[in-house]
């Protein structure tokens, strides 16, 4: 189910947002497709944040880092 | 249980098809009642089976995008709107306005065969008036999917990059 919460985006943000889900994919040895299916997301969703051209609401955010039992910092991270 | 995306494209096709039919229908008969009350179920029909349909392919970036491609026409579309209907102003306000002047004794009244164009808003011109509506319609979907389609490319990612 989507989420109600939408996080404002914008190109600034976009390039200082940072994540590891492809780490932790390989990790795991997970495809994109099993990833959007475990948090409930398209895979075109989970490669656009893999990508760095969206920015995941707080909801999937934390929804990605508890599928991978990891705390949200370890897969997000804000660069100044 | 839902339906597939592929049934719910088909379902669209075929009550356009019907409503198309319809229409012919409204037309031959001069019964505008017709097509109206057609347009109105079909849409009622197409609103109850996208419920049912399996939500596959939506998510909160699909939401965003939608969000933002909306924005983005009601933006433009007021601007050209407002264009357009102050250009109508112009032309309605520079028309006769169907005010006989008066004649006074002595005076030249203007012969009657003078014919007057017909005025800009009236019932002579509702026919123009739906043509005139279906293209801002037109002009919003195209505008909405341009934006959909713009958005989609700046948030999102092409089919064929799985890795």
């Amino acid at each position: 189910m989507a989420s109600g919460f939408i996080m404002a985006v914008n190109t600034e943000q976009v390039t200082a947002m940072k994540n590891k889900i492809k780490v932790f994919r390989a990790m795991h040895d997970m495809t994109q497709e099993d990833l959007a299916g475990a948090v409930g997301v398209t895979r075109q969703t989970i490669l656009a944040i893999e990508k760095g051209k969206y920015i995941p609401s707080l909801d999937l955010a934390f929804r990605i880092a508890r599928h991978f039992k990891v705390n949200i910092e370890e897969i997000f991270h804000y660069e100044e | 249980m839902g339906i597939k995306q592929n049934v719910f494209y088909l379902l669209i096709g075929i009550i356009a098809l019907i409503e198309v039919g319809i229409f012919w229908v409204s037309l031959q008969f001069d019964k505008p009642i017709l097509i109206q009350i057609a347009v109105i179920i079909g849409i009622i029909l197409v609103y109850f089976a996208r419920k049912s349909v399996e939500k596959g392919y939506e998510d909160e970036r699909t939401q965003f995008i939608a969000q933002k491609a909306a924005m983005s026409t009601l933006e433009v579309f007021w601007v050209i709107f407002f264009v357009i209907s102050l250009g109508s102003i112009i032309i309605g306000l520079n028309r006769p306005l169907h005010i006989r002047p008066p004649s006074f004794p002595g005076s030249q009244s203007p012969p009657p065969e003078i014919e007057f164009p017909l005025p800009l808003v009236g019932p002579e011109t509702f026919n123009h008036l739906g043509f005139f509506q279906l293209g801002m319609l037109c002009l919003i979907i195209f505008l909405y999917y341009g934006f959909r389609l713009y958005y989609g490319r700046k948030y999102g990612a092409s089919d064929g990059d799985e890795e």
